[in-house]
């Protein structure tokens, strides 16, 4: 996988780039925004994250740019502003997802790997196997091993959540953002309750456990190996 | 010092004050006035009185035409000789020439006439000195007799002359002691201004140097200057109290910045101490990232409640159920509680629409149930409901926790308060401060009140007309 890395902010651009290049993706940077829109128009990425503020050509102006020009990469922007309406100023310029600094890495990388397995969106996938599970999404219905999952609508929501990502990490965060729409940190752990309740359908009584946790970074949904 | 020193340096004379400025620049406008006023006066009463004089002059003439072409002008002649004799000055001036070379004359002489026609002779002292000193200031007029004599009669305007300038005098001194009146006005005023003000401007001063609570006298010049004092003095009212605040949310946030930071400090500490114990190691990381967390989300909350407060937040306004929000957020809560062995009852009364920002809402009521949550119990048993109340909206949220004395109701909607300050449960201190910003900026109500035991909360939000 290729990554560009488009900050003016050198110690966020390098930490990013690093922990990239770890898992093994080719990382490209870039300065400022000028640069990083000629390299994303030129390279082939598969996935760029960009940062809001810049001098120069600003964040959402670089992107804005991109998607005007048909450029279709799935674009993550970084910011430190957090507020709603600066998210929604965000995705209004056509970034896919957007995260608020400061961040943790594992949150970085796991919004990059959901946005770069994010099938297209006329053809959402329907029906997603994960071992013996089967998440039917526009049957509203899961079943494990033959056996239907009684599940209520959040509880569905969620296993859906974590079935799109299956085999990649899904954080916390990304969970509450996305199932609910909060963009808060709550004081609670909701979303381990909800993950314990949904455990207690989906693993329990099955021969091995499929939603597993990811220490200090979320949950992934997978067959164990 | 200085800054008092400052302040009389750059306290105003009394000749540069407003007051007395006006006055300058009205008695120069005054002045101008009166003085196109006298000139038309002048013009127009010089013109009225000449043409009196050459009104009285014409009928004189053709009394002596009439006479001169009836029977001669030597005939004339010789009766105003014998008519002078008997009579002393006249009020005309006459000359009469027949031809046959005998005159007539009271005074007036051959040069201060014209062949024909008006003359109007110039004073002596204004006169060419190569000219006789002998025409007073007179107008005249002369005409030819039938028998060609010479007929002239002359009035003196003297007196109009005196008029004018009696008229100009006037005018001149009235004008100057006008104006100096009203410098004298103006520079009275001015001092007046000063003296008022000086107790204004010295208020000013120490609220300067800093003691924040003076405020400013009554000017005492009129209701105008005294309605702006007093609202000078509400907006100090209202800066000290934004300064207040926000010298107390500083505090707050240095207050707690310094035990998350202190205990990231501990953990790297120890993490530094125990560098070959990899799992020791590993643990003291992730807390002190946990820690590192909290110190983020604390300043997400306050920068949003910041923004709610300010106005900076434009609400997302649009028709809510507040039944079906409630809802969701009791389902999302719900297996929290319920893990914790407590549980979460919910009465809706639905549809309840009020219009508003759903997501701003959803915090706040998250943020209730967190409170009922962590001082609800135990066991925690919490109670949410909604209602239509006298044209409101209400949405209330009950525990079954030790609650919160009447006392400290006010006090809890502030930043970082905390009725027990041992309280070890988690949170920012900024959870009711936001609720309080989220319903005020919605202009609703927020209720404290007791469940006996515990505490209930009540929202009241207006509700929509349209729902």
């Amino acid at each position: 996988m290729r990554m560009l890395i488009i900050d003016d902010d050198a110690r966020t651009r390098t930490f990013v780039a690093d922990g990239l290049r770890q898992q093994g993706q080719t990382v490209d940077q870039a300065a400022d925004g000028e640069t990083g829109l000629h390299m994303a128009l030129e390279g082939d990425y598969d996935a760029i994250v960009v940062d809001r503020m810049m001098p120069g050509l600003s964040g959402l102006d670089a992107v804005r740019s991109m998607r005007s020009s048909g450029l279709k990469t799935p674009v993550l922007m970084l910011t430190a502003l957090g507020a709603v309406d600066d998210r929604v100023d965000g995705l209004n310029a056509g970034a896919d997802d957007y995260l608020v600094k400061p961040f943790a890495f594992s949150e970085l990388s796991a919004r990059i790997q959901a946005l770069i397995r994010r099938p297209p969106l006329v053809d959402q996938t329907q029906r997603h196997a994960i071992g013996d599970l089967v998440v039917d999404v526009a049957a509203h219905r899961a079943t494990r091993a033959g056996q239907v999952l009684d599940l209520t609508p959040h509880e569905f929501k969620l296993l859906e959540r974590l079935a799109r990502n299956a085999g990649q990490a899904v954080t916390r965060t990304m969970l509450l953002e996305s199932l609910w729409g909060f963009h808060f940190d709550p004081r609670a752990n909701l979303i381990d309750a909800h993950i314990s309740r949904l455990r207690a359908k989906v693993d329990r009584g099955f021969e091995c456990d499929l939603i597993q946790t990811i220490r200090g970074v979320g949950y992934v949904l997978k067959q164990p190996e | 010092m200085s800054s008092s020193n400052r302040n009389r340096d750059s306290a105003p004379s009394v000749w540069s004050t407003t007051g007395l400025r006006y006055a300058a620049a009205f008695s120069l406008l005054f002045g101008l006035g009166a003085a196109v006023m006298v000139a038309g006066v002048d013009y127009g009463l010089m013109r009225f009185a000449e043409a009196e004089v050459r009104d009285g002059l014409s009928h004189q003439m053709e009394v002596m035409r009439a006479d001169a072409d009836r029977h001669g002008t030597a005939a004339l002649v010789q009766e105003l000789n014998a008519e002078a004799r008997n009579r002393d000055a006249r009020r005309y001036l006459l000359l009469v020439e027949a031809p046959n070379g005998s005159t007539f004359s009271n005074g007036l002489t051959r040069l201060a006439v014209n062949a024909t026609g008006f003359r109007r002779n110039l004073p002596n002292k204004a006169r060419p000195a190569r000219w006789p000193d002998q025409t007073p200031n007179m107008m005249t007029l002369s005409a030819r007799a039938a028998d060609g004599g010479l007929l002239a009669v002359g009035r003196d305007i003297q007196h109009l002359d005196e008029l004018r300038g009696g008229i100009r005098h006037f005018a001149l001194w009235s004008g100057i002691a006008l104006i100096l009146l009203a410098l004298a006005g103006g520079w009275a005023s001015g001092r007046l201004f000063l003296r008022r003000l000086e107790s204004v401007n010295q208020a000013v001063g120490r609220i300067i140097a800093g003691q924040d609570s003076t405020r400013l006298p009554a000017v005492g010049l009129g209701r105008e200057f005294d309605q702006l004092a007093l609202n000078l003095n509400r907006m100090l009212d209202r800066q000290e109290a934004a300064l207040t605040a926000l010298k107390s949310l500083s505090e707050g946030v240095a207050h707690e910045l310094r035990a998350p930071l202190n205990r990231v400090r501990n953990r790297l500490e120890q993490v530094a101490a125990r560098i070959d114990d990899v799992d020791a190691r590993d643990d003291m990381i992730e807390r002190a990232l946990a820690e590192t967390d909290q110190v983020s989300a604390l300043f997400e909350a306050l920068l949003t409640l910041a923004r709610i407060e300010s106005g900076g937040v434009a609400l997302h306004v649009a028709p809510v159920d507040l039944a079906d929000l409630a809802t969701t957020v009791c389902d999302i809560y719900r297996p929290l509680v319920e893990e914790a062995g407590g549980d979460l009852r919910t009465l809706f009364s639905r549809p309840l629409v009020i219009q508003g920002d759903a997501a701003l809402l959803q915090q706040a009521l998250a943020n209730l149930i967190e409170n009922a949550i962590f001082h609800g119990g135990p066991p925690i048993g919490i109670e949410v409901s909604t209602r239509a109340s006298d044209g409101k909206a209400i949405l209330r949220i009950a525990d079954r926790g030790t609650g919160v004395p009447e006392a400290e109701r006010e006090k809890v909607l502030r930043r970082f308060y905390r009725i027990d300050q041992a309280d070890p449960s988690p949170g920012s201190g900024l959870g009711l401060a936001m609720v309080a910003a989220v319903v005020n900026a919605h202009g609703g109500e927020l209720h404290l009140g007791d469940n006996s035991p515990g505490l209930a909360v009540e929202i009241a939000l207006p509700q929509s007309q349209l729902g």
